[in-house]
């Protein structure tokens, strides 16, 4: 045993002679050196604690009179919304704080931001981007880049187009929810029931904006008095040059989501009804629910709805006489939802003949929609994108001027409507 | 072991009887607790004899009636005429004492060992061999219902503190004549006694042969419990992990030595070394095997949520809290933020400030007799979760995630010790390098498990390396009869478990089973 100990201390003393060799010590030294620098150099270092930071909900931009930028943020006050039943104390209907600040950039008014509200602005979870109207006819790309390169904005903000100043937006106030930035982002998410809009997010537009052959668009929201939410958001007209809304006039009204904004390159040319915003979308191949109104059956006072579920859109392109010719065809399932005094579903010929209102409605808003951006020279609905990836050689052709090659030619619509579910009762009571 | 053989030579007993009895009481220092009874044989009054032992070691009746009874009334024939006096130890063995279990000794070191392990010295005038006589009796625990690893199913029988009743709890287990029990003696001073047991053909001659080696080289004064031992031979001294298994059951350490594991047992505690030992044992509770696979195989799901709640939850929090506001869901933000509103530290302090407050109350808790330590907790509970937070000291939050790795920390119990020094590391790595320190801590302590080894099994095993066997008793608990092989990184010399097939009950109409009992088909 003792020659077993002497044998390994003869070992071990092998191993301190290996180690004290000079090259040794120096990488035993380096590789320290390193792993500790690992430790210390990189990483997180800019710990920022939860409860000093001014959490921003929605963001707003805007052009000052002098050209200058205008960037309003609501900012929670958390206090305010204290959880788990605060007795009286709980829900206060106001638990944000609207701050502006002002800067020849975006970047500038960010760093203005912190003296507006005293902590330091957390836009990570900031949801939405509120646009003002003036700074997006001016051109979006010249304001996004911020939201792209600093580190904390989200790429999957909603982007919203508003008719109006920004911050009125930002203003705004909504029952149900206790942050009206939240409030805003939800109607715009639930957009996908009605397909009025499109939940847009930044990085949304800047793929479209980039892209060959295809024009962003933006949700639009649009304040509308109380009184008139009964009417149809989208018969709410475009307000411009209306004089600014008073204080007692703002408490009056709530938002709305009203269509789609539509651009050609990064400036905002125009806007859409409801009807063309959900024609667009679905020409988009952005597959979306919505209601369709079409004529009642014979002796209902009523006009019956058909839900479509679903809309597949297949464009079709050829070269005619040197002109690009397409033909866009919309395949859509639909489901009955409302249709009184009916007659008996179960009978073929009544499908059809519900099946043929939809489509000449479609076809209708289509045609309508293809006629606004005709108007405004531009390409919404990505036919562009669809030619450059399936027709290489006709966008060989006709790429070079895009929007304009293609409202030269002939667009032809077409809708191939189904109606695949008619609810629980087979008819209506008559 | 190599001071023996010069110290045997001067301490042997001689022929007289006087100059050993003096020998002895100079050992020993003539305590009031060493008897010497002094006695002539009945029928050879002219041989003067003693017996020597330790009272309260040894039970009384058998000393009087197995030993000094036989002593005073018998003796060498009264018609023989020479006395051997040199062999009267080997004749009253042969003729005279009454008891199973007894032993020659020829120096005084060694009578001197055997009376202190309880046994009763018999030495006769003119003879240099004693009789080293068992009669142990002392005052010992019985088998209770084992404080540690309670379980509702299964054996309430838990070790005690004697080393002969120990070992006859695991005998009783297997009945296998190859249920190896070696003997040992260990600690300079407190010569406890520990038995190796294992299975032959079963367990690693390798695992066994180096468990021996180290336990022969241990160099230690006392050794009063299994842990310290343990320290001695383990294989990573400095891990906050521990490589060697301990149970208080009975049938858990037999299930270990029926895998192919190697247990020692002590004198003097309940606590069964076991070793290799393996990571994933922690995982695994005896009742695992006794209840049903589904059940069992979601109760592991649960253990290792807990465990990694354990481990890393602080520190995901602080992370999250301090440097990743974007990860979290907006609302939960808000109320976080809402929570946390005016309290005066940073989340890392906080964490770490609660995580000590908790360990004060566990450790209170602990010592105390029960009613009071129950009181401590619900007092100091109360104080801390309500109060701190009323107070506005710390966030509401905070509370639930230590309560939670609290908790958490309990369902695992063989990781609560390694778990704190995880979790405080990881927490102060969370405050200062925020998800990258907690990563980094993690990759770190994965490649320190990953790279320990237990008496030569690699003690991320069956995971790392993987053995797809060994990963039925992982996260996952097969049924018995699908556990076919033993953990591969035993390297038991038997690999293949004696588990037959399971019985299929017999299906026929009015045909009752052959087999009588359907159901599985037990370890056999």
């Amino acid at each position: 045993m003792r020659a077993a100990v002497r044998h390994r201390l003869r070992r071990s003393r092998g191993k301190t002679r290996a180690w004290s060799s000079a090259g040794a010590l120096v990488g035993f030294l380096l590789a320290s050196f390193v792993l500790s620098a690992s430790f210390l150099l990189s990483g997180c270092w800019d710990r920022r604690e939860v409860d000093k930071l001014a959490i921003v909900m929605a963001t707003g931009l805007d052009l000052t009179p002098e050209g200058d930028l205008l960037l309003t943020a609501q900012v929670v006050k958390p206090s305010e919304v204290k959880a788990g039943g605060g007795g009286p104390m709980g829900g206060s209907p106001r638990a944000v704080v609207v701050a502006s600040s002002r800067g020849r950039t975006v970047a500038e008014a960010v760093r203005g931001m912190s003296e507006v509200v005293g902590r330091r602005p957390f836009w990570g979870q900031s949801r939405i981007l509120v646009v003002g109207e003036d700074v997006a006819r001016a051109g979006l790309g010249d304001v996004l880049d911020w939201f792209f390169r600093e580190r904390e904005p989200r790429p999957k903000t909603h982007l919203v187009v508003f008719r109006g100043r920004a911050a009125d937006v930002l203003a705004a106030e909504n029952e149900l929810e206790t942050m009206p930035g939240l409030a805003l982002d939800s109607l715009v998410s639930l957009a996908s029931a009605t397909s009025f809009t499109y939940p847009v997010t930044d990085h949304h537009f800047l793929r479209d904006l980039v892209a060959p052959g295809r024009d962003p668009i933006a949700s639009a929201v649009v304040l509308v008095s109380r009184a008139g939410q009964a009417g149809f958001p989208g018969e709410e007209p475009a307000r411009e040059g209306e004089p600014p809304a008073t204080e007692a006039e703002k408490e009056t009204r709530r938002l709305a989501v009203g269509g789609l904004a539509l651009f050609k390159d990064d400036r905002l040319v125009g806007w859409t009804t409801p009807e063309q915003a959900r024609a667009i979308l679905w020409m988009c191949g952005k597959d979306g629910r919505s209601m369709v109104v079409i004529p009642g059956a014979p002796g209902s006072a009523r006009p019956a709805t058909v839900e479509v579920l679903g809309a597949k859109p297949k464009a079709r392109f050829r070269e005619e006489g040197g002109r690009l010719w397409l033909r866009v065809e919309l395949e859509c399932d639909c489901a009955l939802a409302d249709q009184p005094r009916g007659p008996d579903i179960v009978n073929k010929a009544v499908i059809r003949d519900i099946e043929g209102k939809v489509e000449e409605r479609l076809r209708a808003e289509m045609l309508d929609a293809l006629g606004v951006a005709r108007s405004l020279g531009i390409d919404p609905f990505g036919f562009g994108l669809t030619l450059h990836a399936r027709y290489p050689k006709l966008w060989k052709v006709f790429g070079q001027d895009w929007p304009c090659a293609l409202w030269e030619g002939t667009v032809e619509v077409s809708v191939k409507a189904r109606v695949i579910r008619s609810g629980l009762s087979l008819r209506a009571p008559q | 072991m190599r001071v023996r053989p010069r110290r045997e030579g001067p301490s042997a007993l001689t022929e007289g009887l006087d100059k050993n009895l003096a020998a002895l009481a100079e050992l020993f220092g003539s305590p009031p607790d060493l008897v010497v009874r002094r006695l002539r044989l009945g029928t050879a009054p002219h041989v003067e004899a003693a017996v020597v032992y330790l009272d309260g070691m040894v039970e009384d009746m058998v000393v009087h009636q197995h030993i000094l009874f036989p002593l005073l009334r018998g003796g060498p024939a009264r018609e023989e005429p020479v006395i051997l006096r040199a062999s009267l130890a080997e004749r009253a063995r042969e003729t005279l004492v009454a008891a199973g279990n007894l032993s020659e000794a020829r120096d005084l070191r060694r009578l001197a060992d055997e009376i202190l392990l309880g046994r009763v010295a018999v030495l006769f005038d003119g003879c240099p061999t004693a009789l080293a006589v068992s009669a142990k009796g002392w005052a010992s625990r019985a088998v209770e219902d084992p404080g540690t690893e309670s379980v509702i199913r299964g054996s309430r029988e838990g070790f005690t503190e004697d080393l002969q009743t120990n070992v006859s709890l695991v005998r009783r287990r297997i009945r296998d004549p190859r249920l190896r029990v070696e003997f040992l003696t260990l600690g300079r001073r407190t010569r406890t006694r520990l038995a190796i047991l294992h299975l032959e053909g079963v367990s690693s001659p390798e695992v066994l042969a180096e468990l021996k080696r180290r336990l022969r080289e241990v160099d230690i004064e006392g050794v009063l419990e299994s842990g310290y031992v343990e320290q001695y031979v383990e294989d990573a001294p400095y891990s906050p992990l521990s490589t060697m298994g301990n149970s208080e059951k009975p049938d858990v350490v037999a299930a270990k030595l029926l895998e192919g594991r190697v247990a020692v047992l002590f004198d003097g505690t309940p606590f069964a070394l076991v070793a290799p030992y393996l990571f994933v044992e922690a995982l695994q509770s005896a009742e695992d095997y006794y209840s049903r696979p589904f059940y069992v195989t979601l109760l592991r799901l649960v253990r290792v949520g807990a465990l990694l709640i354990a481990f890393m939850l602080p520190a995901l929090y602080v992370a999250v809290v301090s440097y990743h506001q974007e990860l979290i869901p907006t609302a939960l933000l808000i109320t976080l933020a809402a929570t946390r509103e005016g309290t005066p530290f940073p989340a890392v302090i906080e964490a770490v400030a609660m995580g000590v407050v908790f360990e004060i109350l566990r450790e209170a808790g602990v010592r105390l007799p029960r009613p009071i330590g129950q009181a401590v907790s619900i007092v100091g509970a109360l104080v801390i979760g309500q109060a701190a937070v009323q107070a506005g000291l710390i966030g509401t939050l905070m509370v639930i995630v230590v309560a939670l790795t609290g908790v958490a920390t309990f369902v695992v119990p063989a990781l609560i010790d390694a778990g704190i020094v995880f979790r405080a590391g990881l927490t102060l790595l969370a405050g200062v390098l925020g998800l990258y320190g907690v990563v980094l801590g993690v990759l770190l302590s994965l490649a320190h498990v990953a790279a320990l080894t237990s008496y030569g099994a690699p003690f991320f095993s069956p995971f790392t390396p993987l053995s797809p066997s060994g990963l039925l008793d992982t996260i996952i608990r097969a049924p018995l009869w699908k556990m076919r092989r033993r953990p591969v990184a035993l390297r038991s010399q038997d690999t293949q478990r004696r588990t037959g097939r399971r019985p299929k009950p017999r299906r026929g109409p009015g045909q009752p089973g052959p087999a009588g009992t359907p159901g599985e088909g037990g370890r056999s």
